[in-house]
């Protein structure tokens, strides 16, 4: 009888976990919703865009490998194409006003918009990294990298992007929805976070100085934890 | 699969690494373990994955001694040490699969470096990737491991990161063009000139090496394959992967060298050295020594990293455990410990146990 009962709390409890550990996936933002750029009309800036996909997709895939011995949850981290009904890759085409609301909606870590340019050396990218309520303490929600296609710049791409969303990741994970603070409860693992967008930032920052930004909010968003917990 | 053993004896060719001028003496190590790499093709188009991972791995391979070279005084016996090439890339590019190849019992690796070559932006570009995978793999000594007595408690501090990437590398456009043939990697009756035997087939064994030249058997000849330079720029793949190696093989002082050369090149990018910096510390400690400057220089690069906290710490508990103090003695160096557990702290899980252990001998 008591065997029975024990059952049943151990059955519940074990339901219990199984919906809280689905709501709290459900809740991941782990995914960056990719547009297609604008300037992608002919075929070889097409193909000199999808090459930029190619990187920075398998690196923010490798990117996840690297940093999931502290969270499981990062290892959902993805690039997905944002397509219409047709299922065709789409461009982002209304106000960019409308992004904070498609952000809520769809429940990305953050939204890639850019443009593919053709310059006299080759192609060039800018990419817009858009992080919504995510920006922490970067001065606006927007990060612009503007990069030239080129095999030098291959390990600058990918690192740039790389610290924009583990700084988005990391707030993610420290930001208490109840309070709007910090939850001190996961600081090892945000603060992990930060360090690896700050390590990379350095590089990044060397590279494209006018990125250094970032470098101070990470720095900043780090002085917060530390004072909060 | 091919395997490139390196015999004992080969490292007597033509290795410069030995760098035992030191004034002191070391125990001597002697590691019961044999320490491999398992190294897979690199993805890539037609065979150029394959050639540059190739010449890759034969460049890792020169810088495998077993003992110091040309004088021994210590005794040292670093174990030997094995690349398991594989001709084929990993099924999947990722550190996961990477840890399940390493694990398999036919291979039984410390260490897999694998990768891709990127067309990019009208050239191509190799991204190397290391995983160090954490498993039983019945070992006795674990050397990599820096263990710390103290006051009849074992402080431990594993290797920096066990999945990380190094910078790319951008081939130059010729050798591009040459090594994306199967038959590439030629093999040579003679170091320059000379007639070509054939090339790296399927099989291949090394035998020995000089400078730029490995000496290997395969397709049933037997001569000597050159070792270009890869890329513009030189990458720090193969003195990082040599490195952490020698860590893994007890040859601190070796190890010493390697990282001293990933931190004097300057492409090397942050993470990794911050890496070098902490493992050239921990080498330097294992040796008896100091490593503190290293670490307080990977500090500076990376204030806000748990790894670099610990290696700080366990520097001073093994200051303290060796018995090397400064003019303020044991008091001194208490006082910084605790002083850093209270600046740093919250860069750990508030009931971190190691942390704990720590605090509870101060």
């Amino acid at each position: 009888m008591r065997s029975r009962r024990l059952m049943k709390v151990l059955r519940a409890a074990f339901l219990l976990c199984a919906l809280l550990a689905a709501a709290a996936q459900a809740d991941d933002r782990t995914e960056i919703h990719m547009f297609r750029y604008a300037g992608t009309n002919d075929q070889p800036a097409m193909g000199a865009f999808l090459d930029f996909r190619d990187i920075i997709s398998q690196k923010l895939l490798l990117l996840a490998r690297e940093v999931t011995e502290f969270d499981t949850a990062t290892n959902r981290l993805r690039i997905t194409q944002v397509r219409d009904q047709a299922g065709d890759w789409t461009a982002f085409s209304a106000d960019l006003s409308m992004l904070e609301g498609y952000w809520r909606d769809h429940g990305p870590l953050g939204v890639l918009l850019g443009r593919i340019r053709q310059r006299s050396d080759g192609f060039a990218v800018r990419s817009s990294m858009y992080l919504g309520p995510l920006q922490g303490d970067l001065p606006q929600a927007f990060v612009d990298i503007d990069l030239p296609i080129a095999d030098e710049q291959f390990d600058t791409t990918r690192d740039s992007h790389s610290v924009v969303t583990l700084y988005a990741l990391a707030i993610e994970t420290l930001r208490d929805p109840a309070s709007a603070g910090i939850d001190c409860r996961r600081r090892d693992v945000g603060t992990h976070l930060l360090n690896e967008a700050f390590m990379r930032a350095q590089d990044v920052t060397r590279d494209l100085p006018n990125l250094g930004f970032v470098q101070d909010a990470i720095a900043k968003t780090l002085e917060r934890v530390r004072q909060a917990c | 699969m091919l395997r490139l053993r390196k015999a004992a004896c080969a490292c007597g060719l033509a290795l410069t690494l030995a760098a035992g001028l030191a004034p002191w003496r070391a125990a001597a190590v002697v590691n019961p373990d044999k320490i491999t790499v398992y190294a897979p093709a690199f993805a890539g188009p037609d065979a150029l994955g394959r050639n540059v991972a190739t010449i890759l791995q034969l460049q890792l391979w020169q810088s495998f001694r077993r003992m110091p070279w040309p004088d021994n005084p210590e005794d040292h016996d670093f174990g030997p040490g094995l690349i398991v090439w594989d001709a084929s890339p990993l099924p999947e590019l990722d550190h996961a699969e990477a840890e399940a190849a390493a694990r398999r019992i036919d291979v039984l690796a410390q260490m897999v470096i694998w990768g891709r070559a990127y067309a990019y932006g009208g050239g191509v570009a190799v991204q190397a990737n290391i995983t160090l995978p954490a498993y039983q793999d019945f070992r006795e000594a674990n050397l990599e491991t820096w263990r710390v007595e103290l006051a009849g408690e074992t402080f431990e501090v594993d290797v920096p990161r066990r999945r990380f990437e190094v910078s790319s590398m951008v081939l130059d456009a010729g050798i591009v063009e040459k090594y994306s043939l199967p038959t590439a990697l030629e093999i040579h009756s003679a170091r320059r000139g000379g007639e070509v035997l054939g090339s790296v087939g399927s099989q291949m064994r090394a035998t020995q090496f000089e400078p730029d030249l490995a000496y290997v058997r395969s397709g049933g000849v037997e001569g000597g394959v050159r070792l270009p330079e890869l890329s513009r720029q030189r990458s720090e793949l193969v003195e990082v992967a040599a490195g952490i190696v020698r860590v893994y093989r007890g040859d601190f002082e070796g190890a010493v060298a390697s990282f001293t050369r990933v931190l004097d090149n300057p492409n090397t990018r942050t993470p990794l050295r911050i890496d070098a910096l902490l493992y050239r510390g921990m080498a330097k400690e294992r040796l008896g020594r100091s490593g503190r400057e290293d670490f307080l220089q990977a500090y500076a690069l990376s204030p806000f990293a748990q790894t670099t906290v610990r290696y700080l710490i366990t520097s001073d508990l093994a200051a303290l455990a060796r018995g090397d103090l400064s003019a303020g003695g044991a008091a001194e160096v208490r006082d910084r410990l605790r002083s850093t557990i209270e600046r740093e702290g919250y860069l750990f899980a508030p009931d971190d146990p190691w942390l704990k252990r720590v605090e509870g001998i101060l």
